[in-house]
């Protein structure tokens, strides 16, 4: 009887962390740019072959795209596809961030809400909105007109994933972080 | 065989459906997990179970380009750290950056000639996996698991009223064999 006992157990363990996943997902509902995860499950298999239950290999981010909300801010900026806005912030260290919502700041670049810079890209004062060309190419929008002003380039990775389980014999190299802030 | 062993072998049974039934329910969520059947049949020496394998889950579509699920027979071969080459028909593949793909429990997806690779953007197709011919892929999809949680739980339930009922005949049997004991007591 225990080996049922443990098979139910091991499937109660992986639905909570399953639950824990989800929550998460939840909780960040409302994030612009969030990318929610999805736990994977795997069988547990004995020498013999007889199944003794079930493991949560961990969680893994879906990059399925977010949908578009129009918003008030003429910085503001959303990715289509796949890639991420590259930012620095004051120690000069790179970021990726799906969450487009910039502000113009006072020396011309563009930042976020945590302060990072969106990396190839300055704008004057005068600037009253910036638009990005299928090519990358940033064209400000002037009182005057339009100017071209720098470049956007989105780097693309292949999905990271997050394995917390030290059974699980994968241990990726280091890869920026593809959450959203 | 007497009545006690025909109760204990039944109760045995129940016992191994009990764990079967269990083992399905706990990988209700796992990807492409082949739900185990058990088969009850009667033997010279009481009752046996037979487990057998029923795969073929429903797919669920991911979106992901390096989600595989294998439409037909056959299996992925894997290959992990130690050497060891195993099979899987769960298709959640990671690119590394060296273009080996891994499933997610860490193991070198294997295609025709070793370790399969893939160019960033590339998505290979089935005569890279060395599948069966005849056998699809489809890439976007993760083979679901081929268990229906209800009808576990019925089986759990049919399993423990099975367990009782032998529980219940070893008993009686007792109980009539220790009136006889009895009788023969008295005489």
């Amino acid at each position: 009887m225990d080996r049922a006992l443990f098979a139910a157990a091991s499937g109660m363990a992986a639905q909570q962390r399953n639950l824990d996943t989800i929550a998460d997902n939840l909780a960040n509902a409302g994030v612009i740019g969030f990318k929610g995860s999805a736990e994977h499950f795997a069988e547990l298999v004995a020498p013999g072959g007889r199944g003794e239950g079930t493991v949560a290999l961990g969680s893994r981010v879906t990059f399925a795209q977010g949908k578009l909300a129009r918003s008030a801010g003429p910085f503001d900026l959303a990715i289509e596809g796949p890639g991420f806005f590259a930012v620095v912030d004051a120690h000069g260290r790179r970021a990726y961030t799906r969450d487009g919502q910039f502000s113009r700041a006072a020396d011309g670049t563009l930042r976020n809400a945590l302060d990072y810079r969106l990396a190839g890209v300055r704008v004057p004062a005068a600037a009253l909105s910036v638009n990005v060309e299928e090519n990358g190419n940033v064209r400000v929008v002037l009182p005057t007109g339009r100017k071209a002003s720098g470049a956007l380039r989105l780097p693309s990775f292949r999905l990271p994933i997050v394995c917390a389980r030290s059974m699980v014999p994968y241990s990726p190299q280091r890869r920026p972080r593809a959450r959203s802030n | 065989m007497d009545g006690i062993g025909w109760a204990a072998s039944a109760m045995v049974a129940a016992r191994t459906r009990l764990e079967i039934a269990t083992e399905n329910l706990a990988n209700v969520s796992t990807d492409a997990f082949a739900r185990v059947e058990a088969r009850g049949f009667l033997t010279a020496r009481g009752v046996a179970i037979e487990r057998t394998m029923h795969g073929g889950g429903a797919l669920r579509r991911t979106g992901r380009d390096l989600d595989f699920a294998i439409v037909g027979d056959g299996a992925f071969k894997v290959r992990d750290d130690g050497g060891r080459i195993g099979t899987t028909r769960a298709g959640a593949f990671v690119r590394e950056s060296d273009g080996t793909l891994r499933d997610l429990r860490g193991r070198a997806v294997l295609g025709l000639h070793g370790a399969l690779r893939v160019p960033a953007g590339a998505t290979p197709d089935a005569r890279a996996f060395a599948l069966p011919a005849g056998s699809r892929i489809e890439s976007g999809f993760l083979e679901g698991p081929a268990v229906d949680a209800i009808s576990e739980m019925v089986d759990v339930l049919a399993a423990e009223r099975s367990f009782e009922s032998a529980q219940k005949a070893l008993a009686a049997i007792d109980a009539t064999r220790g009136k006889s004991a009895d009788a023969a007591r008295i005489k």
